[in-house]
């Protein structure tokens, strides 16, 4: 094999990795916590306390995989998606989960009034004092906490 | 006397109380076109409060709340664009201009017009947005499509993409409130 050939073909090779792994990286999907361990576990009504009671706790969580045992209050959902309020009718606080959509699959048996096992990552909190909507903390990319 | 002024009192209070819809599950979808790939990231946690008695209506969005299928387009539009370590929320604070029309109480559809003020990225502009309010079995919701233009809010698209990414975004809304009870 002569010299040019083979620069050609290590030149080819590297391109067709590079290739490779930008399309790798560019498609790569959301993470999903199905089958990952969280690292803290609360209560509704333990989470809600600390967020409430400590702004830098929301700060802390982000980007930790958070599960939270409560009751829930309100399903909402259509053809592609679940979300799920949790909380008690005694107050307007609330912990909105937008399920992972690759496991809607494992929520046949959601109702309302029921307790739940949910694990995914805090997006955001709002404290509201103007609305009447209570305090709200938000969830993406939850599943089922088994 | 005192019974009837109770009760008059009574019923003015549960009569404010349900001229108020909310939902913290609404949804809003932010859509860019790309010659690529759809860019495509969807918010299904978007809390709407309507006082029908004044028009008035609230959104609130977390910026971080929004999914996208893939892991860098959701990077990208937190990190680069939306910046929601900065500007972790969006909200919208209105008044449906023509809400004496509409019949909350009385199934059907109605065309609406909303002017107030939008914040994102930090940047408050005073906006004025047309849709649809639907009446079903004492729900409403609120439908409605809009195109921001991404410079009215200071958000920068990066060199390398500026080509490839429009510059203007379309925003779609679907909600469904509830009465407050």
């Amino acid at each position: 094999m002569n010299k040019k050939l083979k620069i050609f073909l290590l030149v080819f090779v590297a391109i067709s990795i590079s290739a490779v792994l930008v399309w790798k990286l560019v498609n790569k999907e959301t993470a999903d916590f199905s089958n990952q361990k969280p690292a803290k576990s609360f209560t509704f009504q333990q989470i809600m306390e600390k967020a409430t009671t400590d702004s830098n706790t929301i700060k802390q969580l982000k980007d930790v995989l958070v599960a939270v045992n409560g009751q829930i209050k309100k399903i909402t959902k259509d053809e592609k998606s679940v979300t799920i309020e949790l909380g008690d009718t005694t107050s307007m606080s609330s912990i909105t989960c937008q399920f992972d959509n690759r496991h809607l699959n494992e929520l046949t048996s959601l109702n309302e009034g029921s307790q739940i096992s949910v694990k995914g990552n805090i997006t955001g909190f709002s404290i509201d004092t103007e609305l009447g909507l209570g305090n709200t903390i938000e969830m993406k990319s939850c599943t089922l906490n088994k | 006397m005192k019974k009837l002024l109770f009760s008059l009192i009574l019923l003015t209070s549960l009569q404010t109380q349900a001229q108020k819809y909310f939902t913290k599950t609404g949804t809003i979808i932010f859509n860019s076109k790309s010659p690529v790939e759809k860019i495509e990231g969807v918010n299904k946690a978007t809390a709407c409060l309507l006082d029908t008695r004044t028009g008035a209506i609230d959104f609130i969005v977390q910026i971080k709340s929004f999914v996208f299928d893939k892991q860098l387009m959701q990077e990208h539009f937190n990190e680069n664009y939306l910046e929601s370590d900065k500007f972790p929320k969006a909200n919208f604070k209105g008044v449906i201009t023509n809400h004496t029309a509409i019949n909350f109480t009385k199934d059907g559809e109605y065309n609406a017009e909303v002017v107030g003020k939008m914040t994102l990225h930090g940047v408050t502009k005073d906006v004025k947005f047309t849709g649809k309010i639907s009446i079903k079995s004492g729900k409403v919701t609120i439908t409605s499509t809009q195109m921001l233009l991404l410079e009215d809010y200071k958000i920068s698209i990066p060199n390398a993409v500026k080509d490839k990414v429009s510059k203007d975004v379309k925003i779609s809304v679907n909600t469904t409130l509830e009465l407050m009870k």
